[in-house]
């Protein structure tokens, strides 16, 4: 086998497993894209994604249905989204210390719920290659022999940007995070708009989760997520709250989360631990430049994300 | 932002009973839960109790269990009071730990007092200068400084995994990515037998004082006009960045605190996973307390409490440790429940707006 040709299928397998690696950040991050455009940040993402893996898995291992496993996880993590929505909306809690409580509750339970599934195997989903687009040189094996969620994923963010920018339901979202008084006083109603964005993030939450554990590890670990959850979050900031820009952006991610084992297999010897470093470096430098070159205008960012929203006389 | 006229009477007797009855009726799910799981919840409720405040060895373990995580919820408390958010405490804590290991390991000649000081003060620094990272880029480009520190803690994390598997690992530890012991100069003063080290004075004394200076101090009151109305404290010529960046350090060098405890008594060396989430724990704490320093240490009391009461639920009950991770959540939400009641359900005083 040829150096070049080598080299070229060692790029298709880093990239390959970058798009592989990084759909669970897309779907976190689309989730997380719809909670903020609505103007609540949730900062349980990393609970929501693992409690999504856990109930994912163990529904896989029990039942070995992959549709009602993807689906009991992405309820599991979005009742987990609407205590957050609760504690926000109807409790005035400060969204910054409501996220990180869910945080915190999605950890334990995931452990707790989980614990004696660690170790057990289950069929994970298949590779499923879409015909005639899988033989594209290049860009088949990279984007188009994956399983269902990595294609649906794809598929996920154009909606996501339909619903955003092409319903009444997304104008209203898009509203009631801009300007909540004025959503309010044109009739809208503020909480329940932003129940609903909150609910759809933690679905598209909890499936980027189930898509951790069934599809791409095919075991259930204790934090598994690692601090993916975090990442999606940064990585919604970085992507300028626009849907399609999520999906770009994720795959960068999971290109470097990817990298590290490859690199060890092409003879440039680091510490893994250092490379492990990486993405979360990155992802501090990406904060940094996407917060640097956007200043505050004009950035996307809704202007009333963090921002509680009580009608007068309430 | 607070309004600086909005009087809540923290710890009046309505507030105590508000979130007490909320946490209550939140800890039913978790029981729930538990009998799902296959135990019996009174009986575990028990075991929470004892393992907590049962006997002297239990209550000693509380109070080992509680110091890191006053410390940790003062890093949070004392950037909060000028209304900047540390979720970095996990992060800081482990640099304080290589900081601490890095004069254990290098100056293994200091005699015992100077070695602790020596190593209290690198550890400090370290701890200091990584949560000035997201404060320097709050301040600067004003970046989200909580989800820069969150991803320093996974950064500190693999920085400790990657020195205990690599240079700092101990060449006798066949195998175990451990850092060689800590010799007895470097080790804290404990109390007796047990791991209870000065630490817990330590952190008592820097409640003390933290509060003696918000109370009585000018830096104190600036503080809080920042906290309460940052424009205000712009008109009135404040310099904010450096309250910000200061209170950052001064937090991380506190966080750093309880990473020296860790290693240099409770592990007696470097190794990872030296906090079950302490940061994060002293996150809920400084929350609960309101970020009042005197009442961080009976709420951490309380926490640790639980650490240790999760701790003698694995042993007895065979339930896995995230059954603390629960708890805590639990109790979070509880909190967050019960103040927003406390205010619903508060009559407002002559002459004061709501919120």
């Amino acid at each position: 086998m040829s150096e070049s040709l080598d080299i070229g299928s060692l790029i298709v397998a880093v990239l390959s497993g970058a798009v592989l690696r990084g759909t669970p950040l897309t779907y976190a991050a689309l989730g997380e894209c719809i909670s903020e455009k609505s103007g609540i940040l949730n900062l349980g993402v990393e609970g929501m994604m693992l409690i999504g893996a856990v109930c994912a898995y163990i529904t896989q291992s029990v039942t070995d249905f992959t549709l009602i496993a993807i689906i009991s996880g992405a309820l599991a993590a979005a009742l987990l989204s609407t205590i957050h929505a609760i504690l926000v909306l109807y409790c005035n809690a400060n969204q910054v210390v409501s996220g990180f409580a869910i945080t915190i509750l999605g950890t334990g339970l995931s452990g707790f719920i989980g614990r004696s599934y660690v170790g057990v195997k289950i069929n994970g989903m298949e590779d499923i290659p879409i015909p005639l687009l899988k033989n594209i040189p290049f860009i088949g094996p990279i984007l188009f022999e994956h399983d269902a969620l990595v294609y649906l994923s794809l598929l996920m963010a154009i909606i996501v940007w339909l619903l955003l920018y092409r319903t009444r339901l997304g104008l209203n979202i898009r509203a009631v995070g801009e300007a909540p008084a004025s959503a309010y006083a044109h009739g809208i109603n503020v909480e329940k708009t932003r129940l609903i964005a909150v609910f759809m993030g933690g679905i598209l939450a909890g499936v980027g989760g189930a898509h951790l554990s069934i599809a791409y590890t095919h075991i259930w670990a204790e934090q598994m997520t690692a601090g993916q959850g975090w990442i999606a979050i940064g990585l919604v900031i970085v992507a300028r709250w626009h849907p399609l820009a999520c999906v770009f952006v994720a795959w960068l991610f999971g290109f470097l989360l990817v990298l590290h084992p490859h690199m060890q297999a092409i003879g440039f010897m680091v510490s893994s631990y250092l490379m492990a470093m990486l993405p979360y470096f990155f992802a501090v430098l990406a904060l940094v430049l996407g917060t640097f070159a956007y200043p505050s205008v004009g950035n996307g960012m809704p202007a009333a994300l963090l921002r509680n929203f009580k009608p007068e006389g309430r | 932002m607070r309004a600086l006229s909005k009087t809540i009477s923290y710890f009046s007797p309505r507030y105590l009973a508000w979130c007490c009855c909320s946490i209550a009726i939140v800890f039913i799910p978790f029981f729930l839960i538990v009998g799902i799981g296959g135990a019996n919840p009174i009986r575990t409720f028990i075991a929470i109790l004892f393992g907590a405040f049962g006997n002297s060895t239990c209550f000693i373990e509380t109070l080992t269990r509680a110091t890191p995580i006053i410390f940790c919820a003062l890093a949070v408390s004392l950037p909060a009071r000028t209304g900047i958010f540390n979720i970095g405490g996990e992060g800081q804590l482990y640099l304080g730990a290589v900081g601490a290991t890095l004069v254990a390991l290098k100056c293994t000649n200091l005699p015992i007092p100077f070695s602790i000081l020596a190593m209290s003060i690198t550890a400090a620094i370290f701890g200091g200068l990584w949560a000035s990272i997201p404060a320097f880029l709050k301040v600067v480009w004003n970046v989200n400084e909580v989800l820069v520190a969150l991803m320093l803690n996974y950064v500190a994390i693999f920085m400790v995994e990657y020195l205990v598997h690599g240079p700092w690992r101990d060449p006798s530890a066949i195998g175990w990515p451990y850092s060689a012991r800590f010799s007895d100069a470097m080790v804290l003063p404990t109390y007796g037998t047990t791991n209870l080290h000065i630490g817990l004075i330590i952190a008592f004394t820097i409640a003390i004082l933290l509060s003696l200076v918000m109370k009585y101090s000018t830096v104190g009151f600036s503080m809080k006009i920042i906290e309460a109305n940052p424009s205000v404290a712009k008109n009135i010529t404040l310099r904010i960045s450096h309250y910000l960046w200061f209170s950052m350090f001064l937090g991380g060098a506190i966080a750093a605190m309880a990473g020296i405890g860790e290693v240099s008594v409770i592990q007696g060396r470097l190794r990872p996973g030296i906090s079950p989430g302490y940061g994060y724990a002293g996150f809920l704490v400084a929350w609960l307390s309101s970020h009042r320093f005197a009442f961080i240490i009976p709420v951490s009391v309380l926490i640790g409490g639980l650490y240790s009461g999760a701790d003698e639920l694995q042993l007895t009950a065979g339930l896995p440790s995230a059954t603390a991770d629960i708890l805590m959540g639990m109790v979070f939400i509880g909190f967050l429940i019960g103040n927003h009641l406390y205010d619903r359900y508060t009559p407002l005083k002559n002459g004061e707006n709501k919120s």
